[in-house]
């Protein structure tokens, strides 16, 4: 195992999915790549993101890849921003960067909530070409 | 699938199962078996196709 993908956001299951992919990771002699997927911008009259929207977007970014990575220590890592719909964009990034494992955690929605907003990783599964690890 | 849920309450570390692609292999898991094992299971659970 060479490369391990992990989806990263600013819940605590995606933390404890970036540590058991360092674990496997460290075992491995495998790198990490932490991939986060950007919120799609509200537009402003002209079309484009609002500065307000990219200053906090920018401010959360960097906390939760601060966050990945302190919990990646002692793991070679590196960052990658991705944009679109989570599950295809980490479903693409996976297939074009050639990784061995893509490693998620799961929000753990209700039932009513699941089939309203569904869930990124249930998606996950049914378009990933890699296989798929579920952290809870 | 009792059986793996089991798995719950055992010392397993993880969970595999192979699922269903859109190529159907007939010895994986069929789709919503693996989809309701990964909503159930409290352990990790590695989904291969």
């Amino acid at each position: 195992m060479k490369r391990i993908l992990v989806a990263v956001d600013d819940s605590e299951t995606s933390l404890r999915a970036v540590r058991l992919a360092a674990e496997i990771a460290a075992a491995s002699k495998a790198e990490l790549l932490l991939a986060h997927v950007l919120v799609a911008p509200p537009a402003d009259l002209y079309g484009l993101p609002t500065p307000e929207f990219q200053r906090i977007q920018q401010k959360v970014v960097n906390e939760i890849v601060t966050k990945a990575a302190a919990a990646a220590e002692g793991v070679r890592a590196e960052t990658r921003l991705l944009k679109g719909k989570p599950a295809e964009a980490i479903a693409d990034a996976a297939v074009s960067s050639n990784v061995d494992l893509v490693v998620v955690g799961s929000r753990g929605r209700g039932a009513v909530t699941r089939v309203l907003l569904g869930s990124t990783s249930d998606r996950l599964i049914n378009i990933c070409e890699k296989p798929v690890l579920i952290v809870h | 699938m009792k059986k793996v849920l089991a798995a719950d309450r055992k010392q397993f570390d993880l969970v595999v199962i192979g699922r269903h692609g859109r190529e159907a292999v007939s010895s994986f898991l069929p789709a919503h078996i693996a989809d309701r094992l990964v909503r159930l299971c409290r352990k990790p659970i590695l989904v291969t196709r």
